[in-house]
C-alpha cells in the first residue's frame, strides 16, 4: 500500500475493522512516521471505547434512530432551557402588567389649596396685656395757679424778642394732601376714646373724648352689640370681630364666627388692638346699649384702629360670585368655581397704596388703581368659561407701580411669583384671604397669587 | 523485527509523542516507565501488532492519571515521575464518567453524519472489515471504501471538536 493509503487505515483502527494484513501494514509505518503514531495514539480513546460491546450496542442505536427531526429538536431544547424560558415569561408577563397600569394611571393634578384655619381664641387666649389706665377727668382736681408775680428786682433788660406773627399773616404750608380717610360712621366719633393717631380726626376724638365720656360704657357691651347689629343683617360697616371698619355685604355677615374671622386679622392688623377685643369679648355685657351708636367703647376701638398705622403691610381678598338673583356673594372657596360663573375679585388693604391686577397670560392688568386704607376695590367683572386653574397675579404697594402693559406683564407676573414666596404669611377666613408680608417696611410691597379652580 | 528493536522505535515515537504533552523530562520519564512496564509485564508480548496497542493503552492512562493528579493538586507544571503511579488498566469510577460522557457526545455526533457515513460506521460496528463493507455497499474498490472511511472520520472528528477527548489535549 501506499503511505498515504495507509493513513485511511486510521479508521478502522478504533472499530477493529482491520485486517492482520492492514494492521501490520499502519503499525509499521507508524513506527516510522512521527505524525501517524500521534494520530494512532489519539486513537486510543475510541478504541478502548469500543472494546466495550454495550457502547458498540448503543452507538448502533443512535445511529439506527436517524437524525431527529427539526421539531424533535426544538422540543428538546426547549426542556433544555424551560427554566430560563419560564423565567423569562414571567418577567414579560409582570413587567407588561406593570406598563399597562401605568400607562393608564391618570396623572395626578397637583391642586395648591388653602385650608381654612379655624382656631378658637377662647381656648388659646393670648398674653394679655393690661389696658392703659383712663384717664378721668376730674374738674375739682384743678387747680388754677396763680399768676406769677412781677418780678420786683430790676435786672438787665431782657433780650429783644422779634414779635411773633399772627397766624393770618403766615403762608400756608405746602404739605402732602393727607391720604383719604376711611369710611366711618359720625357716631363713631362721638363716642371713641381712642389714643395715639396721626389723624387729625383721631386726635379731635382723643382730645374731645374725656370731657364728653369720662365714665363711657365698657368696652364689651359695644362690641358685642356691634357683633350682634351685623348678624342682623344691616348693610353697612359690618365690623366682623371689631377690628376694623370693613365694609361688607349682610349675607356675609351672618353666620360669621367673630373669633375665626379675628385669627386671620390679626396679622393683618394691630396685635394689641387683637388682644384687647378678645378680652373684651370674653367679658359678660353689661348694659347693651351697644351697636353703632351707643356704647362708645368699642366705637372707639373702630376708631382707633382706623387711625392707627398697620403692623405690617397686607391685602384681604374675597371671591364674589354673581347670584341667581344677580347680587355678587363672597364665596369661602376659591375653588367652588363652576363654568358659567361671573366673578369679581375685591381686595381691602390695611394701608394706602397702589394695587396691580393681573391675569395669567393677559396683556393688560385686570386692576390698576390706588387705594385707600380699608377701602375695597373691586375688579371688573370676570366670566369663566372654562373648565381648570386660573392664575391672577397681584402686587400692593405703598409707591405708585408702572402700568402693566404687554411690555411688561411677564416680568411683572415673575416678580409677583418671585415674592410670592418670601415672607408672606396667609390666612384664610371666613371673609376671604389675608396675605401679609411680615418683613420689617415690606420694601417690596405684597405680592401674591390668587388660583380660581373651575369645575 | 525483532522485540528490541521494536521497543526501541516505540520509545522514540513515546518520547516524541508525550512530549507534545508534557513539559520538560516528563515525557522522557514517560516513555522510560512505559517500557519498564512493557518489559516486567508484558515480557511475553513480542509482535508489533500486540505491543503497540498496549503502549499507546498505557501512555494514555498515565498521561490521564498525570492529568488527574495535577487538577487535584492545582499543579500545572512538571510533575516528579516518582509521584506518577503505575497505570492502573481496571476501569474507575473517573474512566467510566469519561466513557460515558464520549459515548453520549459521539451518539449525538453519528445522528449528524450523512447517510452514507452512517451505514459505514454500523457496518463497521457491526464487526465487518473493510472489503465486507466494500461488498455491502457496492463500492468498485476497496480503496474507495478507505477513502469513504477516511473522510467519514474526518467529518465525525470534526463534529466531536477535534478530537475524542476534549480539552486533554
Amino acid at each position: 500500500m501506499r503511505p498515504e493509503d495507509i493513513r485511511k487505515l486510521l479508521g478502522g483502527y478504533a472499530t477493529g475493522t482491520l485486517t492482520a494484513l492492514e494492521r501490520q501494514a499502519l503499525f509499521e509505518a507508524a513506527l516510522d512516521d512521527q505524525e501517524l503514531f500521534d494520530a494512532l495514539a489519539k486513537e486510543q480513546p475510541l478504541r478502548d471505547l469500543l472494546e466495550d460491546p454495550a457502547a458498540r450496542a448503543q452507538l448502533l442505536a443512535a445511529l439506527d434512530h436517524g437524525p431527529l427531526p427539526w421539531s424533535r429538536r426544538f422540543e428538546q431544547w426547549l426542556w433544555g432551557h424551560a427554566v430560563g424560558l419560564a423565567a423569562v415569561a414571567c418577567f414579560l408577563t409582570v413587567g407588561g402588567y406593570v406598563v399597562w397600569q401605568f400607562r393608564d394611571r391618570p396623572k395626578p393634578a397637583l391642586i395648591a389649596q388653602m385650608e381654612r384655619q379655624s382656631v378658637d381664641v377662647r381656648e388659646s387666649p393670648l398674653p394679655e396685656k393690661p389696658p392703659p389706665p383712663r384717664r378721668a377727668f376730674n374738674p375739682e382736681a384743678v387747680t388754677k395757679k396763680p399768676a406769677p408775680a412781677a418780678v420786683a428786682e430790676p435786672g438787665p433788660p431782657p433780650a429783644a424778642v422779634p414779635p411773633r406773627p399772627s397766624p393770618a399773616s403766615l403762608p400756608l404750608p405746602h404739605a402732602a394732601p393727607p391720604p383719604p380717610p376711611p369710611v366711618q360712621e359720625p357716631s363713631q366719633y362721638s363716642a371713641a376714646t381712642g389714643v395715639g393717631s396721626a389723624q387729625p380726626q383721631a386726635i379731635a376724638v382723643r382730645q374731645a373724648a374725656p370731657l364728653l365720656m369720662p365714665q363711657a360704657a365698657p368696652a364689651p357691651a359695644a362690641a358685642q352689640g356691634a357683633l350682634r347689629s351685623a348678624a342682623t343683617g344691616r348693610e353697612g360697616t359690618g365690623v366682623a370681630g371689631g377690628f376694623a371698619a370693613m365694609p361688607m355685604a349682610a349675607g356675609q355677615a351672618k353666620g360669621l364666627s367673630p373669633s375665626a374671622d379675628r385669627n386671620g386679622a390679626r396679622e393683618l392688623y394691630d396685635p394689641a388692638l387683637a388682644a384687647a377685643e378678645m378680652k373684651a369679648e370674653s367679658a359678660p355685657v353689661q348694659g347693651g346699649r351697644g351697636g353703632f351708636g351707643g356704647g362708645g367703647g368699642f366705637a372707639g376701638r373702630r376708631m382707633d384702629a382706623a387711625a392707627r398705622p398697620a403692623a405690617s403691610l397686607g391685602v384681604r381678598y374675597q371671591v364674589l360670585r354673581r347670584a341667581a338673583a344677580g347680587a355678587f356673594e363672597a364665596l369661602a372657596d376659591a375653588g367652588d368655581l363652576a363654568v358659567g360663573d361671573t366673578i369679581k375679585l375685591r381686595f381691602i388693604p390695611n394701608f394706602a397704596g397702589y394695587l396691580s391686577v393681573v391675569e395669567a397670560g393677559a396683556a393688560t392688568g385686570l386692576l390698576q388703581s390706588r387705594v385707600g386704607r380699608l377701602a375695597p376695590v373691586e375688579t371688573p367683572e370676570i366670566r369663566v368659561d372654562q373648565p381648570g386653574r386660573r392664575a391672577i397675579y397681584a402686587l400692593f404697594t405703598r409707591e405708585d407701580q408702572p402700568p402693566v402693559n404687554g411690555a411688561n406683564a411677564d416680568s411683572f407676573r415673575a416678580s409677583v411669583l418671585q415674592g410670592a414666596s418670601g415672607m408672606l404669611s396667609q390666612a384664610a377666613g371666613l371673609e376671604g384671604v389675608y396675605v401679609v408680608n411680615r418683613a420689617p417696611g415690606a420694601p417690596s410691597g405684597v405680592p401674591f397669587l390668587i388660583t380660581l379652580n373651575v369645575r | 523485527m525483532d522485540r528490541d528493536e521494536i521497543l526501541a522505535k516505540l520509545r522514540e515515537r513515546i518520547v516524541r509523542f508525550a512530549a507534545s504533552h508534557l513539559a520538560g523530562d516528563a515525557a522522557e520519564d514517560l516513555a522510560q516507565e512505559t517500557l519498564m512496564l512493557l518489559h516486567e509485564k508484558y515480557a511475553h508480548l513480542e509482535r508489533l501488532e500486540d505491543l503497540l496497542p498496549l503502549s499507546f493503552q498505557i501512555v494514555r492512562f498515565k498521561l490521564v492519571s498525570q492529568r488527574r493528579k495535577a487538577a487535584r493538586r492545582g499543579e500545572y507544571t512538571q510533575v516528579s515521575v516518582t509521584d506518577i503511579p503505575l497505570p492502573d488498566l481496571h476501569s474507575n469510577p473517573a474512566d467510566y464518567l469519561e466513557r460515558k460522557e464520549l459515548l453520549e457526545r459521539l451518539a449525538l455526533a453519528v445522528g449528524q453524519l450523512g447517510e452514507r457515513c452512517r451505514e459505514m460506521i454500523r457496518l463497521k460496528l457491526q464487526g465487518k472489515t473493510f472489503a465486507q463493507i466494500q461488498e455491502a455497499m457496492g463500492a468498485g474498490a476497496i480503496n474507495t471504501v478507505y477513502t469513504w472511511d477516511h473522510r467519514c472520520r474526518k467529518h465525525l472528528l470534526e463534529l466531536m471538536g477535534g478530537d475524542w477527548e476534549p480539552g486533554k489535549r
